[in-house]
């Protein structure tokens, strides 16, 4: 691949979370009914279609497209596929982050103390709020006042960042903590 | 494109990766956010730029090329912040995962709302996270008050004017 096609095709691929949030933009405000995380999910499969069309229309519009190039197709596709996930856990992190919805209540509220924080955001409300977006999602499902099936997939997902919690040593008693 | 700018990235991503395991399993830094930062961006920036920087300088000396380091440097930092990204939901044991695993392993019974509500320490669910704001210095206490710093100020107002530009409501959570 000639580098000037190569220095395009990293351009368009470093900028594909704009493309992202712009098709964000426009399916938040056609399906402000579908509960917001699908609605990321979907802008981040959706958004894949600008820098594909970038990159076979605009880089070498006269050579064979990038993305009959094995290695080139197989780096775009890892390279959007990280940046949309991190997309996607960008606007968890502004539905979901406890840290956020934290500095969220200082930032409108003013200084707080401990307690006062916890009567604005409560550890019962957290909780019931992500049983809700759970159902809503159809993580769980609510039967006779009991929640019920799981995907796999996503007790996966918990089971992993629990083990990845223990090789990263958080489980033990006494992990220390350095002032770096 | 050569395959080798894939190996090279991931090969780095793993060294970082390594380098994380062992720092935490030694001595976890008290503000784990800027360790990742530095260990998974900033280092292999830095790196980077020292091999482009002497692939111009000394050209035809079996350095790589400037645009190739650049694509490893690319693909190394989408996998990095794609790590960093999913890190807080290890570190502060993510709610809904908790849930989620609390459930599955309830199966076929199931969990009534008062029963998840036991399993989970919903009293430590926010003051464990008011502790790592105070830790990573986002905010800071003033007696008995918390106030915010002025980078944690600028992240309340990107995530607002985010939530803005998507017509959504202003606080999630």
């Amino acid at each position: 691949m000639a580098r000037g096609a190569l220095l395009g095709f990293l351009v368009i691929l470093a900028t594909s979370p704009v493309w992202i949030l712009l098709t964000h933009i426009v399916l938040a405000r056609l399906c402000r009914r579908t509960p917001p995380q699908l609605v990321a999910a979907a802008a981040g499969l959706a958004g894949i279609v600008h820098p594909t069309l970038l990159s076979c229309m605009l880089v070498a519009p006269d050579a064979p497209s990038v993305l009959r190039l094995p290695v080139e197709l197989t780096y775009g596709a890892l390279v959007y596929a990280c940046l949309a996930y991190s997309y996607f856990h960008l606007f968890n992190m502004s539905e979901t982050a406890r840290r956020i919805r934290i500095l969220s209540e200082l930032y409108v509220a003013g200084p707080l103390s401990a307690q006062e924080i916890s009567r604005l955001y409560s550890g019962e409300g957290l909780v019931e709020a992500r049983l809700d977006r759970l159902v809503a999602t159809r993580q769980l499902e609510l039967r006779a006042e009991r929640y019920v099936r799981v995907p796999r997939l996503l007790y996966a997902a918990a089971w992993l960042t629990r083990g990845w919690r223990s090789v990263l040593g958080f489980n033990r008693g006494g992990a220390s903590r350095s002032g770096a | 494109m050569r395959a080798i700018v894939l190996l090279a990235a991931f090969t780095s991503f793993a060294c970082c990766l390594m380098c994380h395991v062992a720092l935490w399993r030694i001595a976890r830094p008290t503000s784990d956010a800027r360790a990742l930062f530095l260990i998974f961006l900033g280092v292999p920036a830095a790196a980077a730029l020292g091999f482009m920087g002497a692939g111009t300088a000394f050209a035809g000396g079996g350095w790589p090329q400037w645009l190739d380091v650049l694509a490893m440097l690319l693909l190394h930092w989408a996998l990095s912040v794609a790590y960093i990204q999913t890190y807080p939901a290890v570190q502060a044991q993510s709610p809904s995962l908790e849930i989620v695993y609390a459930v599955f392993k309830s199966m076929p019974r199931g969990l009534s709302r008062e029963e998840l509500l036991t399993t989970l320490d919903t009293r430590q669910l926010v003051g464990d996270r008011v502790e790592d704001l105070v830790a990573n210095r986002l905010i800071r206490a003033a007696g008995d008050l918390y106030i915010l710093t002025p980078l944690s100020t600028l992240i309340v107002k990107f995530f607002l004017g985010f939530r803005s530009l998507l017509g959504l409501s202003s606080r999630g959570g």
